[in-house]
């Protein structure tokens, strides 16, 4: 797979638009118009993500209700039970685990074809991992947590991986926003990613988000096979400009760690905030990104990404930020002469 | 006689949360109404304390972050090990409060006469630990003021009121002593001259190995949640309090069966020898829907019954 330094990326969702929205609610609409509008932002969305200069794109989720209600409805073993507050007046459907769970079959296949018929740049594929899943269901079926984890990962997750893998997908994400939930489980995290991708050949990156402190991932994280971490930083960081660890509170812990185990995989490096509606400046993004090289002393390993999916902010806030960000990456990559 | 009552906030209805997310001109009737109706609900299963559901609060610590003094609302924040996020308060200045913050935050106006009442308030460690400081200089400092902030909001309540119960999630995780004896203090400070009954509830960690440092600590009766903290880890049991217990599971639907919850009662009463005894929720229900919260409070309804026909 080609490789280059500070890549700009997605990390998944981005709002649909109102129309979309509207027009999916509206019972007297047929499934062949909603799917063909689907196709139609997702469509439009690529493009966008394209125009503005991302280097790794996907659909921003567009065929998906949500990243963990979209899996719960596709996995035998797992239904809806109602919905459960995320923060303010944010709500998210959680899902039961009342028996045994099964792979029914591939779930985010036709939206890969699609993507990948359309897309002019690099791929990256997000799926939702096993110990999130497990992690946000009530678990009313199994005797432990740990039980729960793995039967999904070795019996949903890795067929579905090793059905997209030979549909072509060669780079996927699998968003794990819970991982750093119970530093505890770390040891679960790590098993159940590795059980996830257990003899399949693709490069593997994984999107943890809001953790307390990412530092608690070590020394556990260093058995997992995956080949980046894609990470929040950013909703923790000073806005003040500069390369100074007093500037970059919100990287410093992780980066050192990172750089005291010798780390050699990939950083997805959240630059954006996307619980703000205020615009990181490139002048920002491009030292967020510039502190990054000067402590991993590696530019090939830093990526670029915004915290975690756009989905809470407007279509609008969310490219200004895209925009800037690409440009922020632009002009680190000058100051290192890349 | 067991007690039972409900804590911290109750989970929104679909329609709640239909029209918070479209901020509905009518909203603040709407909580009223449902309020009204999850209070008639807690008096008509005979619950012993009778509490504001907070269904209109936006997190656990909203109405300090949004109010007090010297406070700034800072990110969002994972909330413990949930996937629930809450504004984390950022202390920039001296905190202050004008002591109306829980009077004008809970529904008072609602509490029926017939009932006794009860209040939750997170307790000064808890709100500490929720917060980030960047203004006093010590932890044992940022504690104190807290305290001062909870002292003066509880004494313009007290009248109103016949339990208050201090959520204590983070305290439930102190090992050390002397951060222990620390916040005993502020305790000691907070409860003096209140006299109105405390619960010191240690909900969602395991409390087994610490419980006896909670003896000490200036309230009436610990709460445990027993999802957590299984009864076989204890190693002190005896308890010089009165015991609230967090039997009945709220980050799970799964339903329990009322048997098996007699035979824990039963247990917990022979080992932990408690001055009383209460059933309680693990923890704030708002972590399971709404239409199983509801199933779960028809099963501490019939535990109820069962055990005050058992003279359990």
């Amino acid at each position: 797979m080609k490789k280059f330094p500070i890549a700009t990326q997605e990390i998944g969702s981005i709002r649909k638009p109102r129309w979309l929205v509207k027009l999916l609610q509206d019972r007297n609409v047929s499934d062949e118009i909603k799917e063909s509008a689907r196709s139609d932002v997702a469509l439009m969305n690529l493009k966008l993500f394209e125009d503005i200069g991302l280097d790794v794109v996907y659909d921003g989720e567009a065929r998906r209700v949500e990243m963990y209600e979209y899996s719960i409805r596709r996995i035998e073993g797992l239904k809806l039970a109602g919905k459960i507050r995320s923060w303010d007046n944010k709500y998210y459907n959680k899902g039961r685990c009342t028996k045994k769970v099964n792979y029914k079959g591939p779930y985010h296949i036709d939206e890969f074809l699609f993507v990948k018929e359309n897309a002019k740049k690099m791929i990256k594929l997000p799926i939702t991992g096993a110990y999130t899943l497990a992690d946000w269901s009530y678990n009313e079926a199994y005797k432990s947590k740990e039980d729960f984890t793995i039967d999904l990962a070795r019996k949903v997750i890795r067929p579905l991986i090793r059905d997209l893998v030979k549909t072509g997908a060669d780079f996927i994400q699998i968003d794990e926003p819970a991982a750093t939930t119970h530093p505890e489980e770390m040891k679960l995290v790590v098993d159940s990613f590795n059980e996830s991708i257990k003899g399949i050949n693709a490069k593997f990156g994984i999107h943890i988000c809001y953790s307390e402190d990412y530092s608690n991932m070590y020394p556990e994280v260093l058995e997992m096979k995956n080949h980046q971490y894609e990470l929040e930083f950013a909703n923790r960081d000073s806005w003040n400009k500069g390369t100074k660890h007093s500037n970059r509170n919100g990287y410093e812990s992780f980066l050192k760690t990172f750089r005291d185990y010798n780390e050699k995989k990939e950083i997805g490096l959240g630059v954006l905030d996307v619980h703000v509606d205020k615009i990181e400046p490139p002048e920002l993004v491009r030292d967020r990104i510039l502190y990054a090289v000067k402590m991993t002393d590696n530019p090939n390993l830093i990526h670029v990404n915004p915290d975690c999916g756009l989905r809470t902010r407007t279509r609008e806030t969310s490219f200004s930020k895209l925009k800037n960000m690409v440009i922020g990456a632009e002009m680190a990559k000058k100051k290192l002469e890349l | 006689m067991i007690d039972y009552w409900i804590a911290g906030i109750y989970p929104r209805n679909e329609t709640l949360i239909e029209s918070t997310r479209l901020y509905d001109k009518t909203l603040r009737k709407q909580f009223n109404k449902e309020k009204s109706r999850l209070l008639k609900i807690q008096s008509k299963n005979k619950f012993n304390y009778i509490t504001d559901p907070l269904i209109d609060w936006d997190d656990n610590i909203r109405p300090f972050t949004d109010n007090l003094k010297g406070i700034e609302k800072g990110p969002l924040t994972r909330y413990y090990e949930n996937n629930t996020f809450y504004r984390q308060p950022i202390i920039t200045n001296k905190i202050t409060t004008s002591g109306k913050i829980l009077k004008n935050s809970i529904c008072f106006d609602l509490f029926s006469n017939k009932s006794k009442s009860k209040v939750d308030i997170l307790d000064p460690f808890t709100f500490y630990d929720l917060s980030a400081n960047e203004f006093y200089k010590s932890e044992e400092e940022a504690i104190n003021a807290f305290a001062d902030i909870i002292k003066k909001e509880l004494n313009s309540i007290k009248k109103d009121i016949e339990l208050i119960q201090f959520n204590a999630p983070s305290l439930a995780r102190v090992k050390e002593k002397e951060q222990l004896d620390i916040i005993r203090k502020a305790m000691v400070k907070i409860v003096k001259g209140l006299d109105v009954t405390t619960c010191l509830n240690l909900w969602g960690s395991d409390v087994s190995d610490t419980l006896d440092a909670f003896q000490d600590f200036p309230v009436d009766v610990i709460g445990i949640d027993f999802t957590t903290s299984k009864i076989d880890r204890f190693d002190q049991t005896d308890i010089n309090k009165g015991l609230a217990c967090g039997l009945i599971d709220a980050k799970n639907t799964k339903m329990e069966k009322t048997s098996e919850i007699i035979i824990e009662l039963k247990n917990i009463k022979e080992l932990f020898k408690p001055t009383s005894l209460a059933v309680i929720p693990s923890w704030d229900f708002e972590f399971i829907p709404e239409t199983f919260a509801c199933k779960k409070l028809d099963i501490m309804k019939q535990i109820k019954e069962k055990t005050r026909v058992m003279k359990l």
